[in-house]
């Protein structure tokens, strides 16, 4: 069939035909963007009111956390106590356990006259002896060296005193056995 | 109006959606995206403030249970002030009680003004009162001085001890320096 119609006439009628599929596209258009609109307004609004609703679950639990700051302080200075008494137990010396060990190796006839303990076993420690025969001042050094605790003992000197014989003798403890 | 320019008209309508729409979905997913942080963040406070009121409710529990009914104990044990006059009545018992006789007690020199924790030295996270004193007495006096003395109620450390015998007919002399502790 001859479209007899003026060109004109012909492209509006084209249009026409457009128009009604890009009204149809339009529909589409807004009823996505109406649809992603909702979702996210949704989404938004969901977020939110949850948010809302553990910022305050959060707040009312951190009054609660800071209601306690008496306790916790309490609790804090206790704690600090039992670690400084854990400190000071472990540096606590333990003299009477240390002259007994070295009373068990003075050999019969020996005293002890002078001797300073520190608890230090990085410095030597000096001991002053009165033995009954200079024999007694040998076995009292050869005896010092069993003692478990002691690490090396140094005569000095040995001086007869009449009867006695005095000595000086210096003695080092390994490590951590001068307390 | 004519159907060309009509169509023209909706195709811009068009575009001018999309492009709207496309930035209203930039923005509310930006949103969402940032919402969302923020929803997670709460989420993980929620979790910590409610880890953290459990461990105080169970330190509460503890304390309770097992520190408070010891707390004397540790105040006894590590004080929170010098007590002078205390330590040196107990020194003076167990000096007795040893058969030790107690010749002379001295403190540090007192830097300015007296107070709970005045003549003491630092000492590890507490402070320390040393008490240098002489005893006059046997040796197993002694040990049992010592004994009594690392056993008192109060944390104390004998830190020097000198034993010096001048002369065999008078006694032994020992002079020590205790510390007493103190926490305030």
């Amino acid at each position: 069939m001859i479209n007899l119609l003026p060109t004109d006439l012909k492209e509006q009628i084209h249009y026409a035909k457009l128009n009604r599929l890009t009204l149809r596209y339009l529909g589409l258009v807004v009823l996505v963007i109406t649809v992603l609109g909702i979702i996210f307004a949704g989404a938004l609004f969901y977020l939110d009111l949850q948010t809302n609703q553990i910022a305050k679950d959060v707040a009312s639990k951190q009054a609660a956390i800071a209601a306690t700051a008496g306790f916790q302080k309490q609790a804090k200075d206790a704690s600090d106590r039992l670690a400084a008494i854990k400190s000071i137990q472990a540096s606590q010396t333990r003299f009477s356990v240390l002259l007994d060990d070295l009373a068990k190796v003075l050999p019969t006839g020996v005293s002890m006259d002078a001797i300073v303990l520190t608890g230090n076993d990085k410095t030597p420690v000096k001991l002053s002896v009165t033995g009954n025969s200079y024999d007694s001042i040998l076995a009292f050094r050869e005896s010092l060296v069993t003692s478990p605790r002691i690490s090396g003992a140094d005569l000095e000197n040995i001086t007869q005193s009449g009867s006695n014989f005095t000595a000086s003798v210096v003695i080092g403890f390994k490590p951590g056995e001068a307390r | 109006m004519s159907p060309k320019r009509f169509f023209f008209i909706l195709l811009g309508v068009i575009l001018g959606l999309v492009l709207l729409g496309g930035g209203g979905y930039y923005l509310g997913y930006s949103k969402i995206h940032a919402t969302s942080a923020n929803y997670s963040q709460q989420l993980a406070n929620q979790a910590a403030t409610e880890d953290q009121l459990t461990a105080i409710t169970r330190l509460r529990f503890t304390y309770t249970r097992d520190i408070k009914p010891i707390l004397p104990l540790i105040d006894q044990a590590l004080p929170r002030t010098k007590n002078q006059t205390e330590i040196l009545s107990q020194l003076q018992t167990i000096a007795g009680d040893s058969g030790l006789v107690l010749t002379g007690v001295s403190f540090p020199n007192a830097q300015g003004l007296p107070n709970n924790v005045s003549q003491t030295i630092p000492s590890g996270l507490v402070l320390a009162l040393p008490i240098n004193f002489q005893l006059n007495g046997s040796y197993a006096q002694l040990q049992s001085f010592l004994t009594r003395a690392e056993n008192l109620s109060r944390f104390t450390n004998v830190t020097t001890l000198a034993v010096t015998r001048p002369d065999k007919t008078k006694p032994i002399t020992y002079s020590m320096t205790l510390n007493a502790y103190i926490m305030p």
